[in-house]
């Protein structure tokens, strides 16, 4: 489904991805590890779309295309959903318009017609309580004076509500309490399926023993350094990061 | 055939020797150039060129977004103050007509006062007068209509406001101009104790328009809050001033102000705040918001405070921006395009002011204003 091959990518005259390989098949789930600022959130931002990143090497495909030269809002019409480590709060612009304008866009996008307000409404209900959030917060500004928790809740409701076929969800587990992150747990393996695929960065084992990875993939200095299975990410939780810096 | 010279003989002949008198005046100060203290940047010399006729009486267009009572116009008094206003006496000239009214009690429908123009190069000059007498409540909307057919025309107002002790009026001023329009209106408002002026100024078109506010709070507790919101687009230019005095201790001022300027367009807003001696716990903020969605447009945006009293809290200040990267960003990655995502980002910037918009129909009428007028911004 996604296949990144030797990609290197600057931010301003800065390296920060420098040779990065993977690939992730329809049904499974992976997860990233590694240090802080390995590049792990510009290789998510750099695959939603994000302009600020310059792809110098290397490319990516999404089920055969060439997903750099997509534009970002074409990227998620075709399915592709980051879960971002910082959501923003856009005030003014309320978690309706937002959903209600997204789905739409998907639709169109698929040929399918509209949602009339009422399926909508019914279909978006539903799943704010699978995230357990209050329905009245829909009508606040997105994420509009929403704790740490709850904007993390709100991502996974929108991944919900779109229903992506491949979720990237950058350390969507940081800083959740137990409960918050049974939510996104159970919200990502309530889209877990043979069609879809998942990219987890994550620090902590806590997010894996709810959502279980075929593989685990340790990010430093802007490279795959080690893959493994989940048995990798015990190892690193014990061992830390900087044995493999060193190799 | 000039401006002067077009009109020189249609002065309307009731008062007339004052009227000729006012017409003499502004051919000697001429209209107004950036050489005037407080016109730094319009200059309207050009109309001198231009021949206008007076407008001939016509139906005033319907107001559609909420029910309204429309005031009617009656027989100005030959007995009428003079402004600071730069047209004052050009309106002095050629007013006949204007709202004189005095509103007792709860007044529970809104009052609706209309502004309209249609015909090629015609002029109308209106001089209004409104009273709220002790403890007495209304809304008052003041409506620039857009013409039929995009005329090249020149309306000036004057309205003078007198709020009574307790008495609350919201004052709405939707200018919604023709793109060829020229507009000026002057308002003047005198506020007695405990008494407020709620206003909103929303101003969407008129290729040449100025608007000045003069407020004086003249007793304690009197207090004028403001929200004003300009979306331009296409070659309109708007110049807003406002200029609020208070002169009596414990009064409050606030003003908010969004400036959306697309196209090549052009919003000025100066809004001074001057405390005077002995206004002691004087309370004011003034805040402008500006936002340009095309490198042709400009905004020159400054809030002014001047103090002359001790034990006064005042705060005022201005923010200029682009749209928020990373919140087009967050949309977009949620399959909106850049245009709906700048569409709605920027209805979102002008949110905090219709949200201050007291009539339901024509707070909608306002929202989708904004955002068409994006769209088309967009396209
Ligand atoms: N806008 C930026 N300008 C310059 N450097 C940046 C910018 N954003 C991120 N970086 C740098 O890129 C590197 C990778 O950051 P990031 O991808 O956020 O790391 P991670 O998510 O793995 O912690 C870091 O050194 C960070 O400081
Ligand atoms: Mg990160």
């Amino acid at each position: 489904m996604l296949v990144i091959e030797n990609l290197f990518a600057d931010i301003g005259s800065k390296s920060i991805l420098k040779g990065l390989s993977l690939t992730v098949n329809a049904g499974e789930v992976h997860a990233i590890m590694g240090p802080n600022g390995a590049g792990k959130s510009t290789l998510a931002k750099l695959l939603a779309g994000h302009e600020d990143y310059l792809v110098t090497g290397g490319s990516v495909s999404y089920r055969g295309e060439d997903l750099l030269a997509m534009p970002t809002e074409l990227r998620a019409r075709s399915g592709v959903f980051l879960g971002f480590q910082y959501p923003v709060e856009i005030p003014g612009v309320s978690n309706t318009t937002l959903l209600k304008a997204a789905v739409n866009a998907k639709l169109k996008h698929e040929g399918k017609p509209e949602m009339d307000a009422g399926g909508f409404l019914a279909f978006v209900k539903q799943k704010v309580k699978q995230v357990a959030m209050e329905p009245k917060m829909l009508q606040r500004g997105v994420n509009e004076g929403f704790s740490g928790g709850e904007k993390k809740r709100n991502e996974i409701l929108q991944m919900l509500v779109l229903e992506p076929t491949l979720m990237l969800l950058d350390e969507t587990d940081s800083g959740l309490d137990i409960d918050a992150l049974k939510v996104v747990a159970d919200g990502i393996n309530a889209l877990r399926g043979p069609e879809r695929a998942t990219v987890l960065v994550t620090h902590y084992q806590r997010l894996l023993d709810y959502v279980k990875p075929d593989f685990v993939h340790v990010l430093a200095g802007g490279r795959i350094v080690k893959s493994g299975g989940p048995e990798l990410a015990l190892e690193l939780e014990e061992k830390g990061y900087g044995w493999l810096e060193a190799a | 055939m000039n401006f002067f010279d077009s009109c020189r003989n249609s002065l309307p002949q009731d008062q007339h020797a004052q009227r000729i008198d006012a017409f003499a005046r502004f051919e000697a100060s001429g209209w107004p150039t950036p050489a005037l203290e407080s016109w730094h940047y319009s200059d309207w010399s050009s109309l001198a060129e231009k021949p206008f006729n007076i407008a001939k009486p016509a139906l005033d267009p319907v107001f559609a977004p909420d029910r309204a009572q429309p005031l009617a116009l009656v027989a100005l008094d030959p007995v009428q103050t003079a402004t600071s206003f730069a047209l004052d006496a050009l309106n002095r000239a050629f007013a006949k007509q204007g709202v004189d009214k005095t509103i007792d009690g709860h007044a529970q429908i809104p009052f609706l006062i209309t502004h309209a123009l249609a015909g090629e190069q015609v002029m109308r000059h209106l001089r209004h007068r409104l009273a709220l007498s002790a403890g007495s409540r209304a809304t008052v909307v003041i409506w620039d209509a857009p013409g039929i057919d995009d005329s090249d025309t020149l309306l000036t107002a004057v309205l003078t406001l007198t709020l009574a002790a307790g008495s609350h009026l919201t004052l709405i001023r939707v200018q919604d101009a023709d793109a060829r329009a020229t507009r000026a209106m002057h308002l003047k408002a005198h506020i007695e104790a405990d008494a407020t002026l709620e206003m909103i100024q929303l101003d969407f078109g008129g290729a040449r328009v100025r608007q000045e506010t003069e407020i004086t709070l003249a007793a304690p507790g009197a207090r004028f809050e403001q929200t004003g919101l300009a979306a331009l687009t296409g070659k309109s230019r708007v110049d807003q001033r406002s200029h609020v005095w208070h002169a009596a201790p414990r009064c409050i001022s606030r003003s908010s102000a969004r400036l959306l300027a697309a196209g090549s367009s052009r919003a000025i807003l100066n809004a001074k705040v001057q405390v005077q001696p002995g206004a002691a716990k004087t309370d004011s903020e003034t805040r402008i918001a500006s936002l340009l969605l095309s490198d042709k447009a400009e905004i020159d945006a400054k809030p002014e405070l001047e103090i002359y009293a001790d034990d006064v809290q005042c705060a005022h200040g201005a923010t200029f921006g682009q749209l928020d990267e990373d919140a087009a960003f967050y949309l977009r990655s949620r399959g909106l395009s850049a245009a709906e995502a700048q569409s709605l980002l920027t209805q979102a910037f002008a949110q905090t002011a219709l949200d201050r918009i007291p009539l339901p129909g024509l707070k909608n009428w306002v929202e989708q204003r904004v955002s068409t007028l994006l769209v088309a911004n967009a396209a």
